[in-house]
């Protein structure tokens, strides 16, 4: 690109000329309207760009700027409120927006198919993977069955999966393995673009990388196109080769990776960017680092070798043990943020359950102000706790109750745990607790309803129903993963905040290595319900010494590696052993029935720095 | 067209109307289906009310010939025995609607109880509550009207056959509220709240009941449809009490074939006991249809009107129905664009 004897201006144009000559998706001013209850709004404003064969196009945006609504639409799966009012979508020339429904069938899935967010509900929980395979075959080709489990069993092999896994149903599998059959799906007729909505979105940062590189894979191998959709900008940037940029309905501009990432044009583009807290960024400089004497003094709240067992079924009569936490350890201090990072099922939720007393510990013990938990006995005792731990969910649009307004959400609390003179005592606390979590005007803010709220003043709320109840400790649990990537950093703010301000002790689960570095003091590593690493945060990050820390950190994605590089140096060997859901490793579930009692369960501690500790491992 | 052109055409843009409201009733009563579902049930609600006033002679006594036709006299004519139609038309629907309605509030009642209360202590109580339910969901209601009804003397009133429906009726209702409230419960706002300390009855009645409200309506409605048909339908093969006037005795004793069973209790005025005894008088064969149509009319009517209330109540609870609206217009504005249209 950058050989001085060509002009890179000319070459350059010259590529783009023969890009729209071949380009196999053009959509050209296209605009979306949804029709409302009083009024038309349009959702797209003359949005216009082209996909070439074998290109990944990412479109990036937050929530509600119109980039699914331009996927289904593509698919020409817009339905009543939505309505496609002007423009053209021409697939390979044609007009998709002309298609009369006979056409359509022929068009969608064979020329462009679609890959959903949630694989757990875009496939059919009581048909067996094979048939739902099959059938998509059938639908469209005319093929023996034979032959279509032929082809069947040739897709799953080629996104990795044992072929002689057909016959299962979706819930057999893990959410990493639903969208590889998701993805299995999409190129069942092999159509020449496949769109991705958001498909990494629900899934860890190792399967996350998994997966991105798999549809690398596929895509140089077989040559389709890919929209990429997706809020995570720094992951489209390493994967994507053009991005747009979307606000509003508005395509706001649309170039190379590595220009949108390096050199946006928009200002929108740069805030998108700079959002996102990349692991260099945050370093963590609001923090100030934990003394000596906090070390020692009597922690608020201990967690001492808990370790906790869930009973599951097996067959008719039988029951078989889960190890949802194993020996798991950690302190809870004033004004202090601990982050507990881990991926779904490593038990970070358990632990949060145990902490809020919703489980029992199957042993170890739960101290609170050093006293152990079970000892609370009396009514008052109780109540006491509850009142001290509190917890922020993760998801603000199911925390609060859609049928009572703002006001009645931090009324009950301050009810229940405060007395007040009279009303309007109770009232002005309502609103000085809106205005602590800046939800402003207040007294109209206390009027309304959750739905009438964006979802970061959603969990601004629940942060403030939190605080009426004045706890010493929060749990937080992944209190910005469900938040655009403009709102998390507002939110993490004000939880610095009220951890400086009112001396509050924060667990942060999460399973961003980013935020943890950001917000939290010291920052554990749960591995398969065992506490793998943990330490200062800045030293974890910094010097991660187990295997398993180090898998996250460089699953976490990067701009300055793209993925053609990452796949070019080879798959990060830790990935076949620290898989947490393949097998081999120390801690895994196969292990521990397989080669008798396992050994690795009482692995030795061992000191690697100051105040930083790592679990002994081995590979088998 | 323009996008301007289609919004006039599906007359958004006005100025909403009753804002004062909460957001469900208005959608049902700016739904037109809802607004006349509610004016035909409030009319026959009224006319049943004010019969005593209305009613120009009593609906027990003989008022004139046998099979008058109608007249101005005797608005639609009388019976055999020589009632006046219209007035135990009137007098039938006061005991019809109330049995329907307190049948059904009854029902609904015990289905939010049970419903409820299952769906969110689960454990023991729920193995308990769902058993109680899947032996009355297996119990033939009809038979069981039609034996309790012969332990009374003279036949069963219309208060009885309410409690009976009941009783039997409110299986089916907690059993969608029970799942309701299973799906309600691991909410995290529920969550949130039984960390926070607040009381069970305070977790169920405000922060997970009012989430089931439109669905408890839809059923109600329903349940009264139900009750109303049922207990017309009752009386009409004389299980009930044929002395009563309801619209069911009037067809009944309008038309011929069925033996009168006799167990009723012969002094309560329904629309069931109106059929009936219509029935019985084999009215139809004389001619004398003014006996049979008036009541079975009454009944369409208020069916007709609860079950348009239900269409109303069910586009609150899914407001996806409500998307389809004005199609037609949407299909001519793509039309003029040379956009594929809506089925």
């Amino acid at each position: 690109m950058n050989s001085p004897l060509i002009n890179a201006d000319e070459k350059q144009k010259s590529a783009s000329k023969q890009y729209q000559k071949q380009a196999i998706l053009e959509v050209k001013d296209l605009s979306i309207h949804y029709i409302g209850a009083n009024d038309i709004t349009q959702a797209v404003k003359k949005v216009s760009f082209s996909i070439h064969p074998g290109e990944v196009l990412g479109l990036a945006g937050e929530s509600g700027c119109g980039k699914s609504t331009i996927a289904f639409a593509i698919a020409r799966l817009t339905s009543l409120p939505g309505l496609i009012s002007d423009g053209e979508i021409l697939f390979k020339g044609d007009d998709v927006l002309r298609y009369s429904e006979k056409q359509l069938r022929c068009y969608r899935w064979a020329c462009t198919s679609l890959v959903f967010q949630s694989a757990m509900d875009s496939l059919n929980p009581v048909i067996s993977i094979k048939e739902q395979i099959c059938d998509t075959i059938l639908a469209h080709k005319k093929v023996s069955l034979a032959e279509a489990v032929i082809r069947a069993r040739e897709l799953m092999m080629m996104v990795d999966l044992d072929p002689d896994r057909l016959d299962e149903f979706p819930h057999q599998f893990s959410g990493g393995m639903r969208q590889r059959i998701g993805i299995a799906l999409a190129m069942a007729l092999e159509p020449e673009l496949i769109i991705m909505d958001e498909p990494t979105t629900a899934l860890d940062v190792v399967v996350q990388r998994d997966i991105i590189e798999k549809i690398f894979e596929l895509k140089e191998k077989l040559g389709f196109a890919v929209l990429f959709i997706s809020h995570d900008l720094s992951m489209m940037a390493e994967f994507a080769d053009r991005i747009g940029v979307m606000k509003d309905g508005v395509l706001l501009e649309i170039a190379n990776s590595a220009e949108v990432w390096d050199k946006p044009k928009h200002a929108y583009t740069k805030q998108l960017g700079e959002a996102f807290l990349t692991l260099d960024a945050a370093t963590g400089e609001k923090l100030t680092p934990i003394s000596d004497e906090e070390r020692l003094a009597t922690p608020l709240l201990e967690l001492k070798g808990v370790h906790k067992t869930f009973k599951t079924k097996k067959g008719w009569f039988g029951v078989k043990n889960f190890n949802a936490l194993n020996d798991v350890s950690f302190k809870l201090r004033k004004g202090r943020a601990l982050a507990l990072v881990g991926e779904s099922g490593s038990g970070k939720s358990t632990c949060a359950r145990i902490l809020s007393r919703v489980y029992k510990p199957s042993a170890g013990v739960l101290n609170y102000k050093g006293v152990c938990s079970s000892k609370l006995q009396s009514k008052q005792a109780v109540s006491d706790y509850q009142k001290a731990v509190q917890m922020i969910f993760q998801d603000p649009f199911s925390s609060l109750n859609p049928t009572l307004t703002i006001g009645y959400h931090l009324r009950r609390p301050l009810e229940l745990h405060h007395e007040f003179e009279n009303e309007q005592a109770l009232q002005a606390k309502i609103y000085s607790l809106l205005k602590q979590v800046e939800l402003l005007p207040v007294e109209e803010m206390a009027a309304r309803y959750p739905h009438e709220l964006s979802g970061g003043q959603r969990q601004r709320v629940a942060i403030a129903r939190v605080l009426a109840i004045q706890p010493d400790i929060i749990l937080a649990d992944e209190p910005t993963s469900m938040l655009d990537v403009s709102l998390r950093t507002g939110v993490l703010d004000l939880l610095q905040k009220l951890k400086e301000e009112e001396n509050i002790a924060f667990l942060y689960i999460t399973h961003d290595m980013a935020t943890a570095r950001y917000f939290a003091e010291e920052t554990a590593i749960l591995y398969r319900g065992n506490i793998v690493e943990w330490g200062d945060s800045q030293t974890v990050a910094n010097n991660p010494q187990h295997p398993y820390t180090q898998l996250l950190l460089d699953s976490v994605p990067d701009p300055k590696r793209p993925i053609a590089q990452r796949i070019k140096e080879g798959k990060n060997p830790l990935r076949e052993i620290w898989d947490p859901l393949g097998k081999g490793c120390v801690y895994s579930q196969q292990c521990s029935g397989v080669f008798g009692e396992c050994s690795h369960m009482d692995a030795p501690i061992i000191e690697v720095g100051k105040n930083h500790f790592i679990r002994q491992f081995e590979y088998l | 067209m323009s996008i301007k052109q289609l919004k006039a055409d599906l007359k958004l843009g006005q100025q909403p109307k009753l804002t004062w409201l909460p957001a469900p009733l208005r959608v049902f009563i700016l739904d037109k289906r809802g607004a006349v579902g509610s004016l035909m049930l409030l009319f026959i609600v009224m006319v049943s009310l004010f019969a005593p006033v209305l009613a120009p002679h009593d609906p027990y006594r003989r008022s004139g010939a046998s099979h008058e036709p109608p007249s101005s006299e005797h608005l639609l004519g009388t019976t055999r025995m020589g009632k006046d139609v219209f007035s135990q038309l009137l007098y039938g629907g006061r005991t019809s609607l109330t049995v329907g309605f307190v049948a059904s509030i009854l029902s609904t009642f015990i289905a939010i109880l049970v419903g409820v209360t299952s769906g969110y202590m689960g454990g023991k109580v729920d193995e308990a509550l769902t058993f109680l339910t899947n032996v009355m969901l297996v119990i033939p209601g009809l038979p069981l009207i039609i034996v309790l009804a012969s332990f009374f003397d003279g036949g069963a009133s219309p208060t009885v056959i309410g409690l009976v429906f009941a009783i039997t009726g409110w299986a089916w209702m907690a059993r969608v509220l029970r799942t309701q409230t299973m799906t309600i419960r691991t909410k995290e706002f529920v969550t949130a709240a039984e960390l926070m300390g607040e009381n069970r009855l305070k977790i169920i009645l405000v922060q997970i009941f009012p989430n089931m409200l439109s669905l408890t309506v839809g059923g109600f409605v329903l349940g009264t449809i139900y009750a109303i048909l049922a207990e017309a339908g009752l009386e009409f093969i004389g299980i009930g009490d044929p002395s009563a006037v309801t619209w069911g005795t009037m067809l009944h004793w309008g038309e011929a074939g069925l033996e009168f069973i006799g167990i009723g209790d012969p002094s309560a005025v329904t629309w069931g006991t109106m059929l009936h005894w219509g029935e019985s008088n084999q009215a139809l064969q004389m001619g004398a249809w003014w006996e049979i149509f008036p009541e079975a009319i009454a009944i369409m009517w208020t069916g007709a009107a609860l079950v348009m209330i239900n269409f109303s109540v069910d586009q609150i609870t899914n407001p996806a129905l409500g998307a389809k609206k004005g199609v037609n217009k949407i299909n001519k504005f793509l039309n003029s664009r040379g956009i594929a249209s809506y089925e």
